[in-house]
């Protein structure tokens, strides 16, 4: 088949599917048949945290920390529109907005760095702050709209006051003290609910909430919540029916500790249950340990949460409950449960099956309690492990049962074994103290003594052997234990033994490998444990062997085991695969192709299976670089997932996935025909938007005529409604593309048009690309109207909004996070954020690039970014980095690249190598420009001047003027126009310096002179100010006069340090500063000269002197008590003064 | 310190002119006592970043303007492939089942 037949094969092919999935798509919308994703509200790269919002939610306040000052700030959800509210004279943070929405409670630390409450009318934004000198307030929160609560700490004191503080009298009421932290009160200001810390155990403080009701009893403990870790902050639903509270469930750092430091998960529980129960409460789990959010705050029908993605908290909203939708019954909970793609995510699933079924008769809470602490083991969360361990043994022996007495004796004792992992993951890394060593002796000593479970006896010794260094002893000790015989193991000692051989064995894989077939041929573990370690063989043989005749036959041998029955598609379709990566001849090749899909094929109904069978198929045909074979594979696996099941997103995903790598391949190797035609299967089957992007972009490339071919698609795709919501952004980006090189008006108005057409965000597979696009657009129209230094403040705030949430959406699309990362490094850098703009340039460095070109290019923006953030060094590296790219990549304007580089190591003082690179680069004919030539030859200059190579430099400055002498002024497109001149003024300037002879310096400074009068009234074009420029003008004057004097021209000298205080005056007049270095040198320089020459001037007592030096003693007396410089330079010209007079006075 | 100034003027020390706008108060001062020399500024080639750019760095205005081009883009960058992203290793990801005392599947009616 040749390739216009196959891509037209394909096409068919796509059609007829397409229509399938059209039919069922019409009952299922599969993009929202999964998890809740939380919708991101605010965008860094500034800290927003701690909201308040109002009942409706319209309106949130929160804290922001820019450049670590806390300020509170008013963010109107529809427009996304943020104004600081508080803290332009002073930090504050942590808003708490009053029940009938009129004042905002905060910590303000303008007059106090402890901490006050203030309180803001919103209507007017007065002021006023609860008196509180000394004392350390913090926490707000409040009861009723007449009282706010707050924390306290008196000086000295540990312990927090909790305080209910009165708006009308002013008065405060203490309502409880202690280690107290997180307060609030339900809305009808009868409870408040708050944190207690035990501190007894100092290395292990526990939290511990405590209710007070203001209508009643005393203050008292409430039951801990039945889950492992610590809670954080509360609030209140609307209608006080709900407490949701955030909770640091597992130990995700690893510090073998539970607190603020981990992970935080929200949750909610029912607020009568919670007050009436006397044993723990069960909450119901809303977000997952992965997104890490905190701080909930509630509207009328939203959560907001504040959650850390990529180093910066930002506010989320979600609905009230959760991310796992509310109507899912139990057998979709355990179909979510099964297509999870991470550990965190079964712990969601199955904390929310804890929840939902508590009250179901045919409930085993044992069974969930077993998997909770399995997926904490998986994830090596002891402190969680710990908890269930607890748990787990209550169970079993609450329920007085011989058999569920053994299994808390199974669990009392695996506790031995995660004290001993807790204790060892304390220890530095590789060093064994004395203190673990006796701590693991009594352990051994303990297990000992288990009196049953003789494999967990030996499983325990083992791990002992291990955390001390004995690796052969524990591998001894694990050969004991019967894995491939032994009926009798439980599937947790198997799994706890697999580990362990997993550990030591680790640069050992061959041997590993041999104990593979005991766990996956083990008819006591599930089937999802058992595809899972086949899976994970198959890998590990495929890393280990990569010759596949030995693999054929290890493969073989496993599918001989009887045992392995259940595994053996799995393990025929690693055969098959296997076959056809060596298999020459196309026939035959597709032959087997046809077996492995008949293989797959009856997978259908084992999901867990199908994606295993899938996975490896496509990871051998990927890894023979089989791509077609591969793509088919993974549509195989398509159309072998019925859009109904919630796996149909995840396997829209991959076949996205491979489908868009397969035609990002093409358009690399420039067949642009067939990545096109690839694109619009992506489209047909995911309706991804990074497919309608590409398929829309190359149909729009000019010269292969696929316009026509465009339009007819869409025009199909819209009328078998598999566009659905895309065609807004097909039609946006249609009108943006066709238009990119258009001018500048007809520019905008398409830029216009395309906002218009994209119209509301498009959520779903690659909805990224929305956001990208509204950036991109904002991003536009910013560039087009920006004038000089001037631009639209909310058009950078739209474009930064959108590219960040194109990064938060787009979180692991390499692709869409590199346009993001450079997307906003320009944006930065254009507005001259340039810490920003490098920061974002050097995460876009950690991607890929299509070429070098690319590269060397960002790399060179990279630079300039750090140049003008004042990293002169790094900015030199990265430049030299992007040329030695350029060199390699042969780029046509390698000059350019060398110049840069040359300019950026002389800005770092690396003067031997700019030195090395301007000699190139100026050796060169044609380089440069003549206004670049002129440039480097001022900057060769200054560089050999560095290097103390004089005579060299002499030469290139006088080169520079002379060269500058031909030149006009150009703009070349820049934002200031490039006057010659400036360079010509700098070499002059340089050449004084550098001349040992006084009459050479003489004729520069002259020159230098010369220049900068002829600059009055064009200062502004050069950038300079006229205060530099006369200031400058004076400092060659006292310069000339020096010059003058050391070679005797006493009456030159004279006229010039008379001119001198001319030109100072000017410049006191014109800067306003009556006592600056300017006109106080000039002045002493005159009196002093004038003492030594007073022959030569013709009028050296005159009254501009006198008046001049008066001011300035004046001026200098007046300030003298503020600074002893002054006070020190008062006296030292009113004694030159002094001594000036009685010589001037001789004379007369 | 009038006598210092006055021996200093007397012996006719004083044959280097005080300018300098950039040097510490406190240093001047004591520099022109004791002294009575202050050496000249040094003249800068460093000064805001776009002056200094007009002096001393060339201007390439077609590459920048290739840079934006190669950058500032409204779609992802057309990278041939992303093996080891995060989303693949996701997307592909197998996990193992939990271990329990039954060992029991899950199913719908567990």
């Amino acid at each position: 088949m040749n390739k216009s037949s196959s891509i037209l094969f394909s096409l068919i092919l796509f059609l007829c599917s397409s229509f399938l999935f059209a039919a069922n798509a019409e009952t299922t919308d599969w993009q929202k048949n999964q998890l809740i994703p939380l919708q991101r509200m605010t965008v860094g790269p500034w800290d927003n945290f701690s909201p308040a919002p109002t009942p409706s939610g319209d309106i949130i306040y929160l804290t922001r920390t820019q450049n670590q000052i806390p300020q509170i700030i008013r963010y109107t959800v529809a427009t996304r529109k943020t104004e600081l509210l508080i803290g332009d004279d002073g930090d504050a943070k942590h808003p708490a907005l009053s029940p009938d929405g009129e004042i905002l409670a905060y910590t303000s630390f303008q007059n106090d760095a402890r901490g006050d409450i203030c309180y803001i009318q919103l209507s007017d934004n007065t002021k006023q702050c609860i008196n509180s000198f000394k004392t350390t307030d913090a926490n707000p929160f409040w009861i009723d709209s007449k009282h706010i609560g707050l924390l306290r700490k008196q000086p000295g004191n540990m312990q927090w006051e909790l305080l209910s503080h009165d708006l009308k009298t002013n008065t405060q009421q203490k309502l409880h003290s202690g280690n107290i932290s997180a307060p609030a009160a339900s809305h009808d200001g009868r409870y408040i609910i708050f944190n207690v810390v035990n501190t007894s155990d100092r290395q292990y403080p526990s939290w511990h909430p405590y209710i007070i009701d203001l209508q009643g009893e005393n203050t008292r403990a409430l039951p801990p919540f039945d889950l492992p870790g610590i809670p954080g902050f509360y609030a209140f639903s609307r209608n006080d029916q709900h407490i949701y509270f955030n909770h640091y469930l597992s130990d995700t750092n690893n510090d073998q500790k539970i607190d603020a430091n981990d992970h935080s998960v929200a949750f909610r529980l029912q607020f009568p249950i919670l007050l009436n129960t006397k044993d723990t409460s069960l909450p119901e789990q809303l977000t997952s340990v992965e997104e890490n959010c905190s701080f909930p705050a509630v509207s009328s029908n939203k959560l907001f949460l504040t959650c850390a993605y990529q180093g910066s908290l930002d506010i989320y909203q979600i609905a009230l409950s959760g991310t796992v939708p509310s109507d899912w019954n139990t057998n979709q909970l355990w179909e979510a449960h099964r297509i999870a793609r991470t550990v965190e995510q079964r712990q969601l699933i199955i904390n929310t099956l804890r929840f939902r079924r508590q009250t179901d008769p045919e409930y085993n809470d044992t069974a969930l309690l077993e998997r909770l602490l399995s997926l904490h083991l998986q994830s090596g969360e002891l402190t969680a492990v710990s908890y269930y361990l607890t748990q787990l043994q209550q169970r079993y022996r609450e329920s007085k049962n011989i058999s569920n007495e053994k299994y808390a004796s199974f669990y009392e004792h695996l506790e031995l074994l995660t004290n001993i992992l807790s204790r060892k993951a304390q220890e530095s890394h590789g060093i064994l103290t004395a203190r673990f060593q006796q701590f693991s002796k009594n352990v051994s000593k303990e297990v000992d003594t288990i009196p049953d479970w003789p494999n967990l006896k030996i499983l325990i010794q083992a791990y002992i052997d291990a955390t001390t260094n004995q690796a052969s002893a524990a591998l001894e000790k694990l050969n004991d234990i019967p894995l491939s015989t032994s009926t009798s193991l439980l599937p947790l000692e198997r799994y706890l033994t697999f580990e362990l051989y997993k550990e030591i064995l680790s640069s050992q894989p061959d041997k590993l490998l041999r104990h593979y077939p005991s766990m996956f041929n083990s008819a006591g573990l599930t089937s999802e444990s058992r595809i899972y370690y086949a899976f994970n063989y198959l890998k590990l043989l495929a890393s280990t062997s990569p010759d596949i005749a030995t693999r054929l036959k290890a493969i073989k041998q496993q599918m001989d085991d009887e045992n392995a029955q259940p595994l053996s598609q799995l393990f025929k379709t690693e055969l098959t695969a296997l076959q056809l990566t060596r298999e020459s001849d196309s026939d035959k090749g597709k032959e087997l192709f046809r077996a492995l899909s008949k293989t797959l094929n009856n997978s259908r109904k084992n999901p867990l299976l199908r994606k295993a069978m899938h996975t490896r198929s496509i990871q051998i045909l990927g890894d023979a670089s089989l791509f077609n074979y591969m793509e088919r594979m993974s549509r195989n696996w398509l159309l072998n997932t019925h859009i109904t099941e919630m796996e149909f997103a995840n396997t829209a995903k991959q076949y996205s996935l491979i489908t868009m790598d397969k035609a990002y391949g093409m358009l690399a190797d420039g067949e642009l025909k067939r990545a096109y035609s690839t694109f619009y299967s992506a489209i047909r089957q995911t309706s991804d938007l990074e497919a309608h992007y590409q398929f829309i972009s190359t149909g729009l490339t000019r010269g292969i005529g696929l316009e026509d071919n465009l339009k007819k698609s869409y025009e199909l795709l819209e009328k078998q409604n598999i566009l659905g919501n895309r065609d807004n952004y097909a039609a946006a980006l249609k009108e943006l593309l066709s238009t990119s090189d258009s001018t500048a008006k007809t520019r905008s108005e398409s830029l216009s048009v395309a906002k218009e057409l994209l119209g509301e965000p498009v959520r779903g597979l690659g909805s990224a690309m929305y956001d990208l696009l509204r950036g991109y657009i904002a991003h536009s129209q910013l560039e087009l109207s920006r004038r000089g230094f001037s631009f639209s403040e909310d058009l950078f705030q739209e474009a930064h909004h959108h590219y960040i949430m194109a990064l938060d959406l787009g979180r692991d699309n390499s692709r869409i996070s590199a346009a993001s990362w450079e997307n906003l490094a320009w944006l930065h850098f254009q507005v001259r954020h340039y810490a920003l703009s490098a920061d974002f340039f050097q995460k876009r460095l950690q991607l890929p690039f299509t070429d070098l070109e690319h590269e060397a290019a960002c790399r060179l923006s990279y630079a300039r970014s750090l140049f003008y953030n004042n990293d002169t060094v790094s900015a030199w590296y990265e430049s030299e980095t992007a040329l030695k790219l350029a060199i390699t990549a042969e780029l046509d304007q390698l000059s350019a690249y060398r110049e840069k580089s040359a300019f950026y190591a002389m800005q770092a003082k690396a003067y031997i190598q700019a030195n090395d690179h301007y000699t190139t680069l100026l050796s060169m004919d044609n380089a440069l420009s003549p206004h670049n030539k002129v440039r480097s030859l001022l900057a060769h200059g200054y560089t050999q001047m560095k290097l103390n190579k004089l005579s060299e430099a002499r030469k290139l400055f006088l080169q520079t003027i002379a060269a500058a002498e031909k030149l006009k002024p150009t703009t070349n497109g820049r934002l200031l126009i490039s006057y010659p001149q400036r360079q010509q003024l700098l070499a002059y300037g340089l050449l004084a310096k550098i001349s040992a002879e006084e009459t050479d310096k003489i004729r520069y400074r002259t020159a230098h002179l010369k220049l900068l009068r002829v600059l009055k009234g064009k200062t502004q074009t050069f950038a300079l100010k006229e205060s530099q420029r006369l200031s400058q003008i004076t400092r060659d004057l006292n310069q000339l006069a020096a010059s003058y004097e050391s070679i005797g021209k006493y009456k030159k000298m004279a006229n010039t340090i008379q001119d001198s205080v001319t030109a100072a005056i000017a410049w006191k007049q014109e800067s306003g500063d009556n006592i600056g270095p300017v006109i106080y040198h000039t002045l002493l320089n005159y009196m002093t000269l004038a003492i030594d020459h007073k022959s030569h001037f013709n009028n050296v007592d005159n009254e501009q002197i006198r008046i001049s030096v008066s001011d300035l003693i004046e001026n200098l007396e007046s300030l003298k008590e503020t600074s002893p410089q002054l006070a020190a330079r008062a006296e030292l010209v009113i004694a030159v003064q002094k001594r000036y007079l009685s010589v001037v006075n001789l004379e007369k | 310190m009038s006598t210092q100034i006055s021996t200093r003027l007397a012996t006719n020390c004083m044959r280097c002119i005080c300018y300098s706008s950039y040097k510490p108060l406190v240093l001047l001062a004591a520099f022109v006592l004791l002294t009575s020399c202050v050496s000249l500024p040094d003249v800068y080639i460093i000064d805001h970043h776009t002056v200094m750019e007009e002096e001393a760095s060339g201007e390439w205005p077609k590459l920048e303007q290739r840079f934006h081009d190669l950058a500032v883009h409204p779609g992802p960058v057309n990278l041939a492939n992303e093996k080891n992203s995060q989303r693949r290793k996701r997307t592909f990801s197998i996990l193992n089942g939990e271990m329990t005392t039954s060992s029991k599947e899950y199913s719908g009616t567990q």
